[in-house]
């Protein structure tokens, strides 16, 4: 009777168990449905701050005041909840912040931690809970921060002007487009070890700065200053495809493998070469393969490192860096086509920058290198054949004869109009930003 | 009366068989609802956060995107659709309501002095089922960079 008396007593149990578990089970529930909307929430905040820290650092270190500015308002526009904030802007100690009263605020600091070129965004957001209203928690706390910084083009940031693997279709396409006078120039080594070149080479030492110079002629014309527009469509009479990567202190040329030796564009299975001066550049021992009248920029600029090259006018070592610029290990890489007119002409270069973010192209590159890459500005290039114009029209003449000159304008190279002026380059022209660790 | 042997663990056993399955089976449901209710919710969330990082890839992209041409937004999808897939996402799922580059792009408020390129994914009636029924919501993900052109 008692068994039978317990038996009545269990029934029930599993259903009772059940009741006090599911109490835990559905609390584990409501918990992990909670913080996982957190971590959406923490995503969000994340991308958003480095979208707003990204979109103001590009003012610094000029413009404190834009930088600020600029980032408010991308800041308003990633968050719709402080879309009609105002902003509390204190210029002198460089911060904005912008607050909706109700939990949600972004901080911005111009120059943070006392560096010019460094921006920080701190983002406090108040995320309300599903099911934390049950314990009496209505809303979490979430901060995220994020750490940019600009800097000026130096050594290794700009090796080549390069076309992403993906491919790039701006104005360097082959095709039509060479009907707007870009027909995917590179600048090419002469065959006597001299040329467009090895300036080429000086505006990659000196991290960009270079004078300025439009050329149709056969030579370069005596004034540097005059754009010169190229008119009538672009046939493309020969072209060459391939990849070229290796290290700038290699002298960024690699004949055929041999450093010193004189080469050309190849195809992909052929080591590449651009400079005829491989091993040579930069070694310091011939400061007159730098120095060249032709760039009074650099004229009675004489002793201190780097090929003799001493810190030029100018120089802004908030945005450049220290002169001379560091690392000449910096890998360069090209891979791209080089299409030969039959007329010689202006083109844009993208320039590449080796920079953190992704999505990053191109990719196994030779080399090893596979570091993400962006376009942070262009070199425009023009093209000439220094011995002879008419070996434009000549579709057998080697690429290699053919030479040019890059013209540094910065990020928004153009040249437009008889007689018009070309952009000079400014420092801050072009800014490679980034974002970095708080302590970077 | 009862009889001895009815006093035996098998009878008694006999007596209750079932009766755990029967709770079981009552209670079975809601807690199998409950587990893939979470599952469901949890991958709701990460599919809405996959839409936020994607959006802000792609934006991110297209703000190097220089110079700003016909092809553009296509390669700003594409990369949007990369980041869809790491995380077995179909884009095709996933609508574009919006890439564009400019002053006030996609109906966004103007930024005097700068251009702006804008992202605008949606994954509309998104299903989270819970097994005995089913929700339907739309996950939508906006980024706005600031165009580096």
């Amino acid at each position: 009777m008692r068994r039978l008396s317990a038996a009545r007593e269990d029934r029930g149990f599993s259903a009772i168990w059940t009741a006090i578990t599911a109490f835990f089970v559905l609390g584990v529930a409501a918990l992990a449905v909670d913080v996982s909307g957190f971590y959406r929430e923490a995503t969000f905040e994340q991308s958003a701050a480095d979208m707003t820290c990204l979109a103001g650092v590009r003012d610094l270190p000029q413009s404190p005041s834009n930088a600020l500015d600029h980032a408010v308002a991308i800041a308003r526009q990633n968050w719709s909840d402080l879309a009609a904030v105002p902003a509390t802007i204190d210029l002198p100690a460089k911060t904005a912040t912008l607050d909706n009263g109700a939990g949600n605020v972004v901080t911005i600091v111009a120059g943070y931690g006392g560096e010019p070129t460094k921006m920080s965004v701190t983002v406090s957001q108040r995320a309300a809970t599903q099911f934390g209203n049950v314990l009496g928690v209505a809303s979490a706390q979430i901060t995220q921060e994020a750490y940019c910084k600009v800097q000026g083009l130096k050594l290794g940031d700009l090796p080549f002007g390069a076309i992403p693997g993906g491919g790039f279709d701006g104005e360097l396409q082959t095709g039509s487009l060479c009907a707007n006078g870009n027909c995917r120039p590179l600048e090419l080594p002469r065959e006597d070890g001299t040329g467009a070149s090895v300036w080429f080479i000086r505006n990659v030492a000196i991290g960009g700065q270079a004078q300025l110079l439009p050329v149709k002629a056969a030579v370069p014309p005596a004034s540097l200053t005059t754009c010169v527009p190229f008119s009538g469509p672009c046939t493309i009479v020969n072209q060459d495809q391939g990849v070229s990567t290796g290290q700038l202190s290699d002298g960024i040329a690699r004949g055929n493998g041999a450093a010193g030796v004189s080469g050309r564009f190849e195809n992909p299975t052929t080591t590449s070469v651009f400079s005829s001066l491989g091993g040579r550049i930069l070694d310091g021992d011939a400061p007159e393969e730098i120095l060249d009248p032709d760039y009074p920029m650099f004229s009675g600029v004489t002793g201190a490192p780097l090929g003799g090259l001493g810190q030029p006018p100018g120089w802004d070592t908030d945005l450049h860096g220290l002169w001379p610029p560091a690392d000449l290990d910096s890998n360069y890489y090209y891979n791209g086509t080089i299409a030969k007119c039959d007329s010689p002409r202006l083109g844009r270069i993208p320039i590449i920058a080796q920079v953190d973010w992704g999505p990053g192209q191109p990719l196994n590159l030779p080399g090893g290198n596979s570091d993400p890459v962006k376009v942070v500005g262009f070199y425009l290039v023009a093209l000439f054949d220094p011995n002879e114009s008419s070996d434009f029209l000549n579709p057998s003449d080697s690429l290699k004869n053919l030479s040019g000159k890059v013209l540094w304008l910065g990020p928004d190279a153009s040249c437009s109009g008889t007689g018009g002026q070309v952009k000079p380059y400014q420092p801050g022209d072009v800014k490679v930003i980034r974002l970095v660790d708080q302590n970077a | 009366m009862k009889s001895e042997g009815s006093n035996r663990p098998g009878r008694f056993f006999a007596r209750d068989r079932g009766a755990a399955l029967m709770e079981a089976a009552l209670v079975m449901p809601l807690m199998l609802m409950l587990t893939v209710g979470v599952w469901t919710t949890a991958r709701a969330w990460n599919v809405h956060s996959t839409l936020d990082h994607a959006a802000r890839e792609a934006s991110r992209y297209g703000a190097t995107e220089v110079p700003w041409g016909g092809p553009s937004a296509a390669k700003v999808r594409a990369v949007a659709d990369q980041e869809l897939q790491a995380s077995a996402i179909v884009p095709a799922d996933v609508a574009t309501v919006c890439i564009a580059q400019g002053s006030a792009p996609c109906g966004l408020g103007a930024i005097p002095g700068v251009d702006q390129v804008a992202v605008q994914l949606s994954w509309d009636n998104y299903q989270m089922d819970f097994i005995f029924f089913s929700i339907n919501v739309d996950l939508k993900a906006s980024a706005v960079s600031r165009w580096e052109g």
